[in-house]
């Protein structure tokens, strides 16, 4: 065993989450390939040529819960081979239990992934311990990969807890953690920094980036993005400003980008989101235009208009954004 | 192919169906292990309450470990409950997966198992809508026709209630025919009942089948069966016969084990597998086995629980043993636990 490549140092900046584009038809029960491949690569281009640095697949809104396993496998092989190495790539390998993560993270390591973006089984709530044996087992079953925590109260019945981070923390494949944030988490997010020193690399959302940057500025280095394929110029801009430590401009960066997902919880309920969050985040990147995400996939397929309507009113107005600091960044090119 | 059965319909959804435990392997709990499923502990298992006079059988659901077993062992385990059944009263195979189409995958392998029908929630990743879940059971339905379809009603693995009104919308679908109630509450359960009318048979949990039964449930699903079915067994026959002050008694001598749990719901929910297996193990009727993972650490107190609450229930099934046997009703025996 020589241990995964990548080590919690290796991940900074922007960690960007992608959804799996979809066939017209993936709305449909019947249909077995739903996976547009085509537009696959040209997003993933589009993703690691705007800036990303590490890139996510197969998360809620990348629907590892609703591909079938060969669809996230001719998915996940045509990412690896359109990012060419020249990002980090973890794929999303959450099952039902632990022995079918196994299988799933064995067949991704063949295709060449980094390492595996990792939620846990979740038909009954795990305890602390069996969180972490979780974690443990799919550690000692691919030792060669690293593996991003995905830490998703919502999803997975439960936050992780600080004590449970501590014990994540002495697995070494275990580089870095999804976390929920400051904002949605409250005081979460200082205890388990705590918690796991620099041992794992703690990502905020984007919009929470520069608090916990400001408090811990050589430890939170990163932060996760649901919003890459929107367009990344806006994280750039906020990556620069953190990585400079210009908090004035870091602050004003994520007040702008907290404007454009502020319609993202329709009426302000958060469970109302939950319940249809795989499609107003599609609704949101299709609104935003710069990729097809086709249809979600069953049985995540229906939702009001109302709802859908919250979500494409973030993609403009991250959109607006974007085309704001590419204007921005091409007039500096000029300038220099 | 095994023997085809004639399709069932809500009527034949009547009396006490068992949910049995995916019987394991002593070394179920490790992530290494390929084929973990004890057949021939399950096999005697589904014997013996079938031999009792259970009327159906159930794998697969929470504490049934639908969630851990891969797709091989899934088979495995359904080929030998439908074939220790041999045809003598249905079995239903557990298939709640993460989305519709392996749903249906596996609803699809239940059917070539020789199962009569299958048992489905919603899937569960993130809380569903009622009309998302409702395509669920229409997309499934569709899929296997000639598979009946028990709901599986457990808000709390699959972060739903179905209400009554989705429940009068799915028993339009012909081959839904049937759910299973986890709900403790008797007005969710009227409520069901009411909606279901004759299209849909609904099961309550056994020592709710009074006052459920009263109110027009079908019948009952139980764990407590493969601790020693004869209390629930006598609950059905006294609700059967309509002699509900009999069961009356019988279902709060039932009740009394569950006030000693020591546990809060949600800690009896997380370890519900694990729970129920060391209580089958402790009783001794049937042979369950470990969990498997991700469920395999147990804190202490759980297992106690679960030790306790066997211990009880095996003074309570020996009565009802004994009562059955010589022809009795409970009334003429004293009851230990008041």
């Amino acid at each position: 065993m020589k241990g995964p490549s990548i080590t919690a140092a290796d991940i900074n900046g922007i960690v960007g989450i992608v959804p799996t584009p979809a066939t017209e038809d993936a709305s449909r029960w019947d249909v077995e390939h739903t996976v547009a491949l085509d537009e696959t690569a040209r997003m993933v281009d589009m993703v690691v040529a705007g800036g990303t640095d590490v890139l996510l697949t197969n998360g809620t809104f990348g629907e590892c819960a609703t591909l079938t396993a060969d669809e996230l496998y001719a998915f996940v092989d045509t990412v690896v081979q359109t990012v060419a190495g020249r990002i980090p790539v973890f794929a999303g390998a959450t099952t039902l239990n632990t022995r079918d993560t196994v299988t799933r993270a064995r067949k991704l390591a063949s295709l060449g992934v980094d390492g595996l973006f990792l939620g846990r089984p979740m038909w009954l709530p795990l305890d602390e311990h069996q969180l972490v044996q979780y974690y443990r087992d799919v550690a000692e079953a691919v030792p060669d990969m690293a593996l991003i925590v995905y830490d998703n109260p919502g999803a997975f019945k439960g936050k992780i807890s600080s004590r449970a981070y501590s014990e994540l923390a002495t697995i070494p494949q275990i580089v870095a953690a999804k976390h929920i944030g400051l904002l949605l988490g409250g005081g979460a997010f200082i205890e388990d920094q705590k918690a796991v020193g620099d041992r794992i690399r703690l990502l905020p959302l984007e919009n929470d980036w520069h608090y916990a940057a400001q408090l811990f500025p050589d430890l939170v280095t990163a932060c996760w993005s649901g919003n890459v394929v929107c367009g990344s110029a806006p994280l750039v801009a906020l990556r620069t400003a953190i990585a400079a430590r210009n908090w004035e401009e870091a602050e004003a960066i994520a007040g702008q980008l907290e404007w454009a997902l502020e319609p993202l919880f329709p009426d302000g309920n958060f469970e109302l989101f939950m319940r249809y969050s795989i499609q107003i985040d599609n609704a949101e990147f299709e609104a935003a235009g710069l990729i097809r995400p086709g249809p979600t996939r069953p049985p995540y397929h229906h939702a009001p208009e109302r709802v859908l309507e919250s979500g494409r009113e973030c993609g403009r107005r991250w959109r607006a954004l974007h085309d704001r600091y590419s204007l921005d960044t091409a007039d500096l090119a000029l300038q220099i | 192919m095994t023997t085809s059965r004639p399709r069932l319909t809500p009527a034949d959804m009547r009396g006490m169906w068992a949910f049995v435990p995916a019987c394991a392997t002593a070394d179920a709990t490790s992530w290494k292990a390929e084929s973990t499923v004890d057949v021939e502990a399950l096999a005697a298992l589904v014997d013996r309450l079938i031999n009792d006079g259970v009327d159906g059988i159930v794998t697969t659901g929470s504490a049934g470990e639908g969630h851990t077993l891969t797709t091989d062992e899934f088979q495995v385990l359904g080929k030998t409950a439908v074939e220790a059944a041999g045809g003598r009263v249905p079995v239903f195979l557990g298939v709640s997966m993460l989305h519709t189409r392996e749903s249906i995958a596996r609803a699809r392998l239940a059917a070539a198992c020789g199962a009569d029908g299958i048992m489905s929630g919603p899937p569960m990743y993130l809380p569903q809508s009622m009309e998302n879940a409702l395509q669920y059971y229409r997309d499934l339905s569709e899929a296997v026709p000639d598979t009946a379809i028990m709901i599986y009603q457990n808000p709390h693995a699959f972060r739903i209630t179905l209400t009554p009104a989705v429940f009068a919308q799915v028993a339009q679908v012909r081959n839904i025919i049937a759910v299973k109630q986890t709900s403790m509450e008797i007005f969710n359960v009227i409520g069901s009942i009411k909606a279901a009318k004759d299209n849909m048979a609904v099961l309550v949990l056994d020592q709710l089948m009074y006052p459920a039964m009263m109110f027009g449930a079908a019948g009952a699903w139980s764990i407590d069966v493969c601790l020693g079915p004869w209390p629930s067994l006598s609950l059905r026959d006294a609700c059967e016969k309509q002699d509900w002050e009999e069961a009356a008694r019988i279902a709060d001598q039932m009740q009394a084990p569950f006030t000693t749990l020591g546990l809060t719901m949600e800690e009896f929910q997380a370890f519900q597998a694990p729970w129920w297996k060391t209580a089958v193990d402790v009783a001794g009727y049937g042979r369950a086995g470990p969990a498997r993972p991700p469920f395999v650490h147990v804190p202490p107190h759980v297992t106690e629980s679960a030790q306790r609450y066997a211990r009880q229930w095996i003074g309570l099934a020996e009565k009802y043993r004994i009562l059955r046997d010589g022809g009795l009703v409970s009334a003429q025996i004293p009851d230990e636990s008041s």
